[in-house]
């Protein structure tokens, strides 16, 4: 019994990174003879936890305005902000939360006239739409200097008063963006399954209406992700993390519980580190904006609906074996034909060409 | 980090100080919310820390860890909030903050856990002890050190050991291992 104290002691102490060099044989020892508590604990580091009912970045926007303003407030008359106890009951400061309420319904009033207005015009408000064909690139900038490059048989929306609307596009498809900073005005993108948020920073959205994820990658700064389905979490992404949420998530809401199926016990969104690929400057996930076509451990099947859009071409596949093969490799600028040329070396098949489509047997 | 504060304290740059917020408002708002009865008054708390960090950002150079400067100056203002309404400056009689669990993996190759899991995890973390579940998030969600969360808290470092321990247990006990390592049957 005193052993298994010890155990957890030194299993907390694991999780923190202080154990000693002898502490950590210990443990070891300790585990060997608890194989089940072993692995119980090695899947218990595969979490990540977000707590609910975190503000969102709008909200956060008007308490940093209110910040600012008691700021100046206190810096204009060199008056102390904070009133003196009095007899009054009330403290001080939930007394100021009843004014800063009152303003802010006074607020709401004016949000409320800014709404219809809004509405009246949205019949002038004309989407902007970009459109990738199959086989090929492009790259926008935005009214406000935003970049975006656009991946294949991919679609982005942005509205003529832009600035006005607050940021706002809308993606199907691959989009690499680097976004300008301003502070107050965060960018959103709206694709089908999440809305993410950012103010100035770079990253790479993947959101292909027949792929199983959409997928944000971060480079640099700072994105907030929020899921569209019931549970409406938002989840803050560091530099060098990836998310993938299941495009299913969307019709988890409404459809019944079906029958468990080996396939649903797949977590549904998953925070993942990337690595640096050593061939390019550029992360793996955003290696095609530099033209290199990137595939690490992906399924065949999943792999051809990738070169149909990166070669604007069709691929029939016969070869049942084929499709449930993974495949790892990075070209730059090759051929079609050299492409599979690559991965027969990892599995032997064949295939014919005719007239822009591929069959494979 | 530390470029941020310089700019604050040296350069009167607001802008350095607005991201200093962005980044840190989500973790001390939820924490003030442990603290204080209301998300309201969580906010207001914390609002009020960055208003007074930008009064004294003088003091700024001073600050050794961040971390433990700003949730000690958050639990500060919620314990004076709480004084102030005349109740107990007694810790966690605030929200109990709901977490949700997703999976985490180091590469692609890594293997993930499983969606039962996963719920299983979540409502195990969630009927924790206060205390105890405010020590698990602050270590696991906020990446805390023992250390910083024992000197935020006002508890010693064993008493932080003891509580991660208690909840590593209590977590591990939930998990169906047979799902993941089948051939240990």
């Amino acid at each position: 019994m005193e052993q298994h104290e010890r155990l957890w002691e030194l299993m907390a102490k694991r999780t923190a990174g202080i154990l000693s060099a002898a502490e950590e044989m210990e443990l070891e020892v300790l585990l060997e003879a608890a194989p089940e508590v072993a692995r119980q604990q090695e899947l218990l580091d595969k979490i990540s936890l977000q707590s609910t009912g975190k503000p969102t970045l709008e909200r956060k926007e008007i308490l940093l305005d209110r910040i600012m303003g008691d700021m100046a407030a206190a810096e204009n008359n060199e008056t102390p902000r904070i009133p003196e106890a009095t007899e009054d009951s009330t403290p001080a400061p939930r007394r100021r939360w009843r004014a800063m309420a009152a303003a802010a319904s006074l607020l709401l009033l004016l949000g409320a006239a800014t709404m219809t207005y809004l509405r009246t015009t949205t019949a002038t408000v004309v989407w902007s739409t970009v459109q990738t064909r199959p086989g090929s690139k492009t790259r926008i900038t935005l009214p406000d200097g935003t970049l975006v490059m656009l991946n294949a048989g991919s679609t982005l929306s942005y509205p003529n008063n832009f600035a006005k609307s607050g940021r706002q596009v809308k993606l199907t498809g691959e989009g690499y963006f680097d976004v300008t900073k301003m502070a107050n005005y965060p960018f959103v993108i709206h694709t089908n399954t999440v809305d993410i948020k950012v103010l100035g920073t770079t990253f790479n959205v993947r959101a292909y209406a027949d792929e199983p994820h959409t997928e944000t990658a971060l480079i640099s700064g700072a994105v907030e992700v929020t899921v569209k389905d019931a549970g409406k979490q938002h989840i803050t992404l560091s530099p060098r993390q990836k998310l993938l949420v299941a495009n299913s998530i969307m019709d988890t809401a409404s459809k019944p519980l079906p029958a468990a199926r080996p396939d649903d016990q797949k977590p549904l969104i998953v925070l993942e580190s990337m690595e640096k690929e050593h061939a390019g400057s550029l992360i793996a996930e955003a290696a095609w904006v530099e033209n290199r076509f990137v595939y690490r451990n992906e399924n065949f099947s999943q792999l051809i609906k990738r070169m149909e859009r990166w070669y604007g071409i069709t691929i029939e596949c016969h070869n049942q074996s084929l499709l449930q093969t993974s495949f790892t490799g990075n070209v730059q600028g090759e051929s079609l034909d050299q492409l599979l040329g690559m991965l027969k070396q990892t599995k032997q098949f064949e295939y014919n060409v005719t007239a822009g489509k591929v069959i494979i047997h | 980090m530390q470029d941020l504060l310089e700019k604050i304290y040296r350069d009167n740059d607001q802008l350095a100080f607005r991201q200093l917020f962005l980044q840190y408002s989500d973790r001390l708002i939820v924490f003030a919310a442990s603290l204080l009865p209301s998300r309201e008054e969580a906010e207001e708390a914390v609002s009020d820390v960055f208003v007074k960090i930008w009064q004294n950002r003088a003091t700024l150079p001073a600050v050794r860890n961040l971390n433990t400067y700003l949730y000690t100056a958050v639990r500060n203002t919620a314990y004076n909030y709480r004084t102030s309404a005349g109740r107990m400056p007694e810790v966690l009689t605030g929200e109990h903050i709901q977490v949700a669990v997703n999976a985490m993996a180091a590469s692609p190759e890594d293997m993930l856990i499983s969606k039962e899991n996963l719920r299983k995890i979540e409502s195990a973390i969630n009927l924790l002890p206060a205390r105890c579940k405010l020590i698990f998030r602050l270590v696991k969600e906020d990446g805390l050190k023992y250390r910083e969360v024992a000197e935020i808290l006002e508890v010693s470092i064993n008493t932080v050991n003891t509580q991660m321990a208690i909840a590593l247990k209590k977590l591990g006990e939930v998990i169906d291992i047979r799902q993941h390592f089948g051939w240990m049957e």
